[in-house]
């Protein structure tokens, strides 16, 4: 049951993802006009809807990589403990990163 | 159209993988020139390389039509079964053959194949009634009634022949030895879509497991190799999402096959069968 | 004394991803998949990190700028190109797997009879959809990137 849920959380988010990573590549990349000068940069930070999508890309896409990550170590790994080691620093590392670009994107938020 | 099989074309280099358990640190390969005959198989030119040219040449073979699934080996790097690939066909001058991957070799062209047994077994690959008295060969109950629709659910996953060539072609069985492997969970699935079955929540839990099911990534090299078109790449993907309706908790219910009382009723069978019409002339 | 015999094992290991001759187009697809996902995951760790300066201040903010982006190093954009490709790649094929693995495009079980058409044969259109899409917008980052046609960030 608890495997399903996982993998299922997993598409889940992928498909999130399609959808905001092909934005935020496009905005970034694509959208064509002058790179932003550090000021409109700081002020775009300001703005509440980027802090609030931001939260959501960054948990979406830890949890799809993290996920993918810990498939092809079980590969490797078979025995219960070790499995369950890796679980437990996936997800330390994943609640780690989570944390600080959670306080990256909205400390300028509220400064 | 003249019926020209068993005409030589031409000549054919065999590169054959060797490995000697007594003998042998490391395998090498032998090679070896066949003249090929029209409708020649590989099985063929082993059997002839074995009786004209080297007597220790090992493999397995036993029906050499296609349904014992004895003869499978990697022949120019796809595992295919040897009595069922045409020398000519394959069109090239030298042909590779090795033992399948991701198994031990014991001699020469012989896995061993006990990988893909203890995970076949693993899955119960058995009907599973909860009232054990309804399978006794001895006292059977009743009869099940299936209709051809309910059969063509899973039959095409009943043509396995356990080759073992899904297994060999699967990337994730060659990482990963302690994988399920499309064999074992395309039988599990065939248990499960089965009417007569009612063991499903007993499979569903052996296959949703971190080495089970959800390792599989979708490659399709096993229903690309599988010599009877089993299609065990299908068959996981349906498995994944039965378990992942139910995890979620939206659970199917399965149709269940109707019973009815027996056809031939076994206590009226008599010791010895006597025809109705005649009884036995006593010799003269 | 019995020497004592030893089977030879034949395990292909990773390399066995990469296995040859037995290359169907999925399997391709599916090594691909893997090799991408595994750089974009620690293409993220490094990315939060340095995406994380801008918190700090705006002269921090320049000076990380000013050494690695793409606009002031063209080795750089070049890399930046190649993790494009990886993403668009990773995405089309994606999403093609979330459809496939639920169940949908591959097809019915029915009684195989020669020559088999499989799940193969039934899912090479909407594969073919995906890959065309993918390559529309790889074309289109070329574009944007070698040809002047646009960064914003």
């Amino acid at each position: 049951m608890r495997e399903g849920r996982l993998w299922l959380l997993h598409l889940i988010a992928g498909f999130i993802m399609f959808f905001l990573l092909g934005s935020h590549i496009f905005f970034m990349h694509m959208a064509g006009g002058e790179p932003l000068s550090v000021e409109e940069t700081f002020a775009r930070a300001k703005n509440i809807a980027f802090p609030l999508m931001y939260t959501i890309f960054v948990a979406a896409a830890l949890y799809h990589g993290l996920y993918g990550l810990r498939g092809i170590l079980f590969e490797r790994f078979h025995t219960p403990f070790s499995q369950k080691v890796i679980n437990w620093l996936l997800s330390f590392v994943g609640i780690v990163w989570f944390l600080y670009a959670l306080a990256t994107t909205w400390i300028p938020f509220f400064k | 159209m003249g019926y020209d099989m068993g005409k030589p074309v031409k000549k054919v280099k065999f590169r054959v993988f060797r490995y000697d358990p007594e003998k042998d640190e490391k395998p090498h390969y032998s090679e070896y020139t066949v003249e090929a005959w029209k409708g020649m198989s590989v099985l063929d030119a082993l059997n002839e390389i074995k009786a004209d040219q080297d007597p220790t040449l090992s493999w397995r073979q036993s029906c050499r039509m296609g349904v014992c699934g004895s003869c499978a080996m990697v022949i120019n790097g796809k595992p295919a079964l040897a009595c069922q690939t045409q020398v000519l066909k394959l069109d090239t001058d030298v042909i590779t053959i090795e033992p399948l991957k991701s198994f031990p070799v014991i001699k020469d062209l012989a896995p061993d194949l006990q990988n893909l047994f203890r995970h076949h077994t693993h899955v119960k690959p058995y009907i599973i009634r909860k009232n054990e008295e309804e399978l006794t060969e001895e006292n059977p109950t009743e009869e099940f009634l299936q209709s051809p629709e309910e059969l063509e659910a899973f039959i095409q996953f009943s043509y396995c022949i356990k080759c073992g060539a899904c297994v060999s072609a699967c990337p994730v069985s060659q990482s990963d030895p302690e994988f399920y492997g499309p064999q074992a969970l395309a039988q599990a699935f065939r248990y499960i879509s089965d009417t007569r079955d009612e063991g499903e929540e007993i499979r569903y839990a052996i296959v949703d497991n971190p080495q089970g099911c959800w390792r599989c990534h979708f490659a399709q090299s096993c229903t690309f190799v599988c010599p009877k078109g089993v299609d065990p790449a299908m068959a996981i993907q349906y498995l994944k999402r039965d378990l992942v309706l139910m995890s979620i908790g939206i659970k199917k219910e399965k149709k269940r096959a109707p019973k009815a009382p027996l056809g031939a009723p076994t206590d009226k069978v008599p010791e010895k069968y006597i025809p109705p019409e005649f009884t036995i002339a006593k010799p003269e | 004394m019995e020497k004592k015999k030893r089977y030879y094992p034949n395990f292909p290991g990773v390399l066995g991803w990469i296995y040859g001759g037995n290359l169907n187009f999925e399997r391709v697809l599916f090594l691909l998949h893997r090799i991408t996902g595994l750089a974009l995951i620690f293409y993220l760790f490094a990315h939060i990190i340095v995406v994380g300066f801008r918190a700090y201040s705006p002269e921090m903010w320049e000076m990380v700028m000013g050494r690695i982006s793409g606009h002031v190093n063209p080795v750089i954009l070049f890399f930046e190109w190649l993790l494009v490709l990886a993403v668009i790649f990773h995405m089309f094929n994606g999403m093609r797997l979330i459809f496939l693995e639920l169940g949908f495009f591959v097809g019915k079980p029915k009684r195989p009879i020669y020559p088999y058409t499989t799940s193969i044969d039934r899912q090479r259109i909407f594969t073919w959809i995906m890959m065309i899409l993918a390559s529309i917008f790889v074309i289109w980052s070329i574009f944007a990137f070698f040809m002047g046609g646009g960064s914003h960030a």
